[in-house]
């Protein structure tokens, strides 16, 4: 049995979509958003287990908000970035920021969500 | 009589104008919806990989839900790798997408035409319809013709080197970047070798940018004889600009030699692009002048690169 929650945040919401189908099956709950206030709010009121943010627009404006998603929970969710930016510089201020995962489109839909799974799975262990 | 005829026509036109953009509006968001639909029913289908494809039946009943279906089958083909092309392509096939997608782009202008190319570079394209993208890969228009030729790329990848060989323009670093995006989806294949090799302008620079997509190290050897021989000096400025990607040195005096002769506006911009790749202030002074040089350490020591170390 899928246990679990999982944020997503993206302003896109076609691609909302397809990623809440390749994580779906491995979770209990899935919840997308579009707006980053959004994003902080739910993380804060839901508790998730993983959240996946489908930009590194969010990270541009200095905020800290890998400090402010994992504000109220002392259980230290997992951050994953999926992003189109490949350079290296980019990546490392993301990993030293306190995201978990870094992944570039285009993503192996499968890996993915193999990826999403061992991590809730690893969560309730 | 004047002034009502007047008030009447305005009244009519502002009414029209509201209708229409209701409808369109109303047109717009049940694509919207037919399209997130689409793009779960396909990556369920994806993730669930059915043994028998014959038996898949994803339907789309009119126009819009068929331009529905193509936009979701380009969403997941351009932001995944290792889909199962076989499932999409009988998808597409199924519901006459290329056909369709041919005929839009006949009667399509400008951007829009551009946008229906796009499209095709993610939905096989139709028997024979590889001629008739071919008559957009010279078009005046940049966009339609970078769009032609990724559909192009993408109907043919076995013709990829023959196809951007045979074009009458040179490819812009966008253009570049976007045939790369193809390369990552695994429709084209990774061989950078026989590109640097080659005598064409356009196939030398896609070469250089598989190089510094990939961080392929083992060109390095490949890139300093393109500095050493070749006579386009706008090559001669990639290959460099490739070298300090990987992070090499470039103190060579085949490489200075070849900074001499650079314009110096070129030289400020590598110059500027040296500082911020993270070379030392040693090496820069080593291959430019010390007015240069100063610029340079003003850079480093800038309040912004300060940021980007910390």
């Amino acid at each position: 049995m899928s246990r679990g929650k999982i944020v997503i945040y993206s302003p896109c919401s076609l691609l909302a979509g397809v990623m809440t189908e390749i994580v779906g099956g491995v979770a209990s709950r899935v919840v997308c958003c579009q707006s980053i206030e959004q994003t902080v709010a739910t993380c804060q009121r839901e508790e998730p287990d993983l959240v996946i943010i489908l930009s590194i627009k969010p990270f541009l404006n200095g905020s800290g908000l890998i400090a402010e998603i994992r504000q109220r929970d002392k259980r230290r969710p997992p951050i994953y970035v999926v992003s189109w930016q490949q350079a290296e510089n980019v990546v490392l201020s993301l990993l030293e920021c306190g995201v978990d995962q870094y992944f570039t489109f285009p993503i192996c839909i499968g890996r993915l969500r193999n990826k999403a799974a061992e991590e809730l799975k690893h969560r309730y262990e | 009589m004047n002034s009502v005829i007047t008030i009447y026509c305005l009244t009519l036109c502002t009414l029209s104008i509201a209708l229409l953009r209701l409808s369109r509006r109303r047109r717009s968001s049940g694509r919207e919806i037919a399209r997130m639909q689409y793009s779960r029913q396909l990556t369920a289908l994806l993730l669930q990989e059915p043994d028998d494809i014959e038996k898949v039946a994803i339907r789309a009943h009119n126009a819009r839900e068929r331009m529905a279906l193509t936009e979701a089958i380009y969403t997941i083909m351009s932001h995944s790798y290792g889909c199962d092309i076989q499932l999409l392509r009988h998808v597409a096939e199924c519901n006459h997408l290329p056909q369709m997608l041919c005929r839009r782009t006949r009667w399509a202008r400008g951007a829009r035409r551009a946008r229906l190319l796009m499209l095709q570079s993610a939905i096989p394209a139709a028997e024979n319809a590889t001629e008739e993208l071919r008559r957009y890969l010279n078009s005046r228009d940049s966009d339609v013709r970078i769009s032609a030729l990724l559909a192009t790329l993408a109907a043919t990848p076995t013709m990829a080197i023959r196809t951007i060989s045979a074009l009458e323009y040179e490819l812009s670093p966008f253009d570049l970047a976007r045939i790369i995006s193809l390369l990552r989806r695994g429709l084209l294949p990774i061989a950078y070798e026989p590109l640097l090799a080659d005598g064409n302008n356009n196939l030398q620079m896609l070469g250089m940018a598989i190089v510094r997509s990939f961080g392929i190290e083992i060109a390095e050897k490949r890139l300093h004889q393109i500095i050493t021989s070749e006579r386009n000096p706008a090559i001669v400025s990639q290959a460099i600009y490739t070298l300090s990607s990987l992070g090499r040195p470039l103190g060579h005096t085949r490489i200075r030699e070849r900074l001499a002769a650079m314009p110096s506006s070129e030289r400020k911009a590598l110059c500027r692009h040296l500082s911020v790749e993270g070379y030392s202030l040693g090496a820069v002074r080593g291959i430019f002048t010390e007015q240069e040089s100063d610029y340079a350490e003003v850079l480093i020591n800038s309040y912004k690169r300060a940021l980007a170390r910390s």
